[in-house]
């Protein structure tokens, strides 16, 4: 079955790189009988298809709609096991989705996970550009909310994103957001409220698929905005002026019971248990990213913080329950292309070996309460000062973009837990896994 | 220097903070003597879902306070078999459930036994004592009145649960491998067949994380032993197993005080532990004694031929006599300071009328107990009668063994 995917993969691949070297220019379509005619709106044009870089069909003014599509596939080794069915191949992302947009103002996207029957759909939105100060949202997409998790997860440059992000930052719900940009990115801000359905509120989510978001949260308030203050200042280099700082906060409430967020490893294997909580939940990030040529340095804190009213033995109030988390990361493509896109100069088979890319990231999630109490510190549910337990995670990646829908990657992860008695195996604090992943998208 | 006054400062906040519970001994925590407030506070929600659901094992926070001491993020969960309840749970307190290696008094668990089996609420107090008496492993014993949210439960006694501290009291040892018994069909020490999983009666309660082989070979080797070896090397195929002499004092014991739900119970084994010492060697401990004292006359051999291990042990000369030695020194330890004739004088006797005084005007307050306190009045001078004949009866049954049996009443 896996032999037979992989083969299929492959195929659309090959498919695509030859299709790939069809003329993409308007003046001579393909002769693939992909040209097709269509009765279109005033101006009357005729509406023409082309792969570049994806199946689109385009009337060249008013309309326009692309095919997309992302599989992602992994294979992982442990040291130590924790759980030998972790191992062997797993489909991370199957999924195809169509986006388009009407005379210039009006973006839409619709976007299907196949293997996900519970909740298979991902982006389901209508945009309406109104100003580049001004668009608005509506629909099924992404909170607004730091830098990790407003990364795209084909060009992410790890296999899985920061535990900080998987874990606190708020997912994909439905709602409504206004959002623009002023002189061109120079500033950016995005203002989103949402609305979890309630059956997902203390469930959790399915934690491999982080587009999803990890947390649960109820009727969030998310928004994030961006600056890059060097922009203009041209006595600077280049690479110094794309600087940018990114500030998100997310509230929501939390529905009473035990359902803070759940401290887990990177393959979801729980360190820091639910704790009884009511109230509020504050999310607040900072981040910072530089990209400059092949290279691209990231960092980023987030913190979460619920309240518990009324939820300590005795009815009383709780010290808040926080996740911390932060990373800072760097890559560098050491074949010279540039950090935006990925796009190998010269593609495997198309006289090249492809892009390759080297990354190492260095991160901690950490859960606990205040301990100002004096209390002993515990893990009851309902405990004033809960004992921390942290998850430090270090990842060496390396990449190579075999052209520019596919890419195979290789991370070793390493981790190490501040309390080994609630580590994935009891007593054992320190693990390595080791995953690859094959991407192929457009 | 002012790193060593800083460390100076820490170390007094140290001894400030852990002083109060590192005061409280067991000792005063099991002085059945005085009969102390044990206070938990839960959260409200959780406590009602504790009694909502008292047939199950869920934990639930709390913090408890005896004695001007206060223990937090305490483990609560009701427990018990028969005695479980929803108006008055019995309830097991683990105080490392939620704070590694946390200790209150020495003891990492304590048990409250809700005494809703015996309208006495002291029969479980008096057979540990005589168990502990006689030298063999038995829990201390105390009662509290027990309040929970600051509203009266009711009387409890407070059970020295047997786990690694009160191991290492009572055997000098606690890193073997401790079973306790959990009853689920009647079963009197039969082999099984050599399937392990068919002995998982026997729970382990310490090293848990061990192999199903490693926990219940020796279990299955034993009860083979019991059962397929022939008479004449019954003795010696026992031997790495069990020191047969002792566990006849226990059987002699739980006999004495008229057990009906022990290991020679009416529905087969019950309330036990096992301990597999260091040397490989299981040793008993006994537990749950509140179903005792029904018959000052109970058969000095009542069911001792039912179960296997019994029934073959008591055929050993060297066994019997132990057995029957260690009858007679219970009826004599329970007769102890008798004057004369007089039977209400012996140390049994005393000890009733003694608890009698401490708790009978909580049991009268006690709304929650599932009995009268007509029953309890009618329930003690029964035990009061038990008291005062149980000695003379064993003495005079054992010593027609050797002897124109005479009559014994």
């Amino acid at each position: 079955m896996t032999r037979n995917c992989l083969a299929g993969l492959f195929t659309l691949w090959a498919a695509g790189t030859a299709w790939a070297q069809a003329p993409a220019s308007p003046a001579q379509p393909p002769t693939s009988g992909l040209v097709l005619p269509v009765a279109a709106p005033a101006p009357a044009e005729a509406v023409q298809g082309r792969w570049s870089p994806r199946p689109r069909l385009s009337d060249g003014k008013n309309f326009s709609i692309e095919l997309r599509a992302k599989f992602q596939g992994d294979t992982a080794k442990f040291s130590p096991v924790v759980d030998s069915d972790d191992e062997g191949f797993v489909w991370r992302r199957r999924r195809f989705g169509v986006r388009g947009e009407l005379f210039k103002r009006v973006e839409f996207e619709v976007e299907r996970e196949f293997g996900d029957e519970e909740e298979p759909w991902r982006d389901v939105y209508v945009n309406v550009k109104a100003h580049d100060l001004l668009e608005v949202r509506g629909g099924k997409f992404k909170a607004p909310f730091g830098l990790d998790n407003s990364t795209g997860s084909t060009s992410h440059d790890f296999i899985f994103r920061s535990l900080g992000t998987r874990l606190l930052a708020p997912g994909r719900e439905v709602g409504g957001m206004v959002h623009g940009q002023a002189k061109g990115s120079l500033v950016t801000y995005a203002l989103g409220a949402f609305n979890a359905p309630s059956d997902t509120r203390t469930a959790d989510p399915a934690f491999f698929d982080d587009d999803q978001g990890a947390a649960s949260f109820d009727r969030v308030l998310s928004g994030r905005v961006t600056v890059q203050p060097l922009d203009g200042v041209k006595s600077l280099p280049r690479a110094l002026r794309n600087l940018e700082f990114g500030v998100s906060a997310a509230k929501s409430t939390v529905p009473r019971g035990e359902n803070s967020i759940k401290g887990k490893s990177v393959f979801g294997y729980e360190f820091f248990d639910r704790v009884y909580v009511d109230g509020t939940r504050m999310v607040t990030g900072i981040d910072v990213a530089l990209v400059a040529g092949p290279a691209s340095l990231k960092a980023e804190w987030i913190n979460s913080a619920d309240e518990r009213l009324g939820q300590g033995v005795g009815d009383v109030d709780l010290s808040k329950v926080f996740g911390r988390g932060w990373y800072v990361s760097g890559s560098w493509l050491v074949t010279g292309e540039k950090k935006d896109g990925t796009v190998p100069k010269r593609p495997l088979f198309q006289g090249g070996f492809g892009a390759v890319e080297v990354m190492a990231r260095t991160e901690r999630m950490l859960f606990g309460s205040s301990e100002a109490s004096g209390q002993p510190p515990s893990t009851s549910p309902r405990g004033e000062n809960l004992a921390r337990n942290h998850d430090d995670v270090l990842t060496l990646g390396l990449a190579w973009h075999l052209n520019r829908w596919v890419k195979l990657q290789g991370n070793a992860i390493h981790e190490s837990f501040l309390d080994a008695a609630r580590a994935p195996i009891a007593g054992t604090a320190t693990y390595w896994s080791y995953v690859t992943r094959l991407q192929f998208a457009f | 220097m002012r790193v060593a006054l800083r460390s100076l400062l820490v170390l007094a906040l140290l001894v400030v903070a852990a002083g109060p519970a590192a005061a409280q001994s067991a000792d005063a925590l099991f002085d059945s003597g005085v009969v102390r407030d044990l206070r938990l506070v839960l959260h409200s929600a959780d406590w009602t879902e504790l009694k909502a659901t008292f047939r199950e094992n869920t934990f639930y926070p709390a913090d408890m306070t005896w004695n001007g001491t206060t223990v937090y993020n305490v483990g609560v969960r009701s427990r018990g078999l028969g005695s479980r309840s929803p108006v008055k749970p019995g309830l097991l307190l683990r105080f490392d459930r939620y704070a590694t290696g946390q200790t209150f008094a020495g003891q990492t668990s304590l048990v409250l036994d809700n005494l809703t089996q015996d309208p006495t609420a002291m029969k479980e107090v008096l057979a540990m004592q005589l168990f502990a008496r006689a030298g063999l492993p038995a829990s201390r014993e105390a009662f509290v009145r027990l309040f929970v949210n600051n509203t009266f439960i009711g009387l409890y006694s407070v059970v020295e649960d047997v786990a690694a501290p009160m191991l290492q009291r009572t055997l000098g040892e606690s890193s073997g491998t401790l079973y306790e018994y959990d009853w689920t069909f009647e079963y009197r020490f039969e082999h099984r067949g050599a399937t392990l999983e068919n002995y998982s009666m026997f729970k382990p309660q310490s090293n848990a994380t061990k192999s199903t082989t490693e926990l219940y070979s020796p279990i299955e080797n034993m009860v083979r032993a019991a059962n397929e070896s022939a008479d004449d090397t019954f003795a010696s195929a026992m031997a790495p197993y069990l020191d047969l002499q002792a566990v006849a004092r226990h059987w002699a014991l739980e006999n004495f005080v008229s057990e009906d739900d022990g290991w020679n119970g009416f529905w087969g084994m019950n309330n036990l532990f096992l301990y597999r010492r260091a040397s490989g060697r299981f040793q008993v401990v006994t537990w749950d004694k509140d179903y005792t004292f029904w018959r000052f006359n109970n058969d000095i051999f009542s069911r001792t031929t039912e179960n296997v291990l019994t029934r073959r042990a008591l055929e050993q000369p060297d066994v019997r006599q132990a057995y029957l030695d260690q009858l007679v020194d219970a009826a004599n330890s329970a007769s102890e300071g008798q004057e004369g004739g007089d039977t209400s004088t012996g140390w049994l006797a005393r000890e009733v009328e003694r608890l009698y005084g401490l708790v009978q005007p909580i049991v009268a307050a006690d709304a929650n107990k599932p009995y009268s306190t007509d029953d309890f009045e009618a329930a003690v001078n029964g035990l009061r009668v038990f008291a005062r004949r149980r000695s003379d009866f064993v003495r005079c049954t054992v010593a027609n063994l050797s002897r124109t049996p005479v009559a014994c009443n």
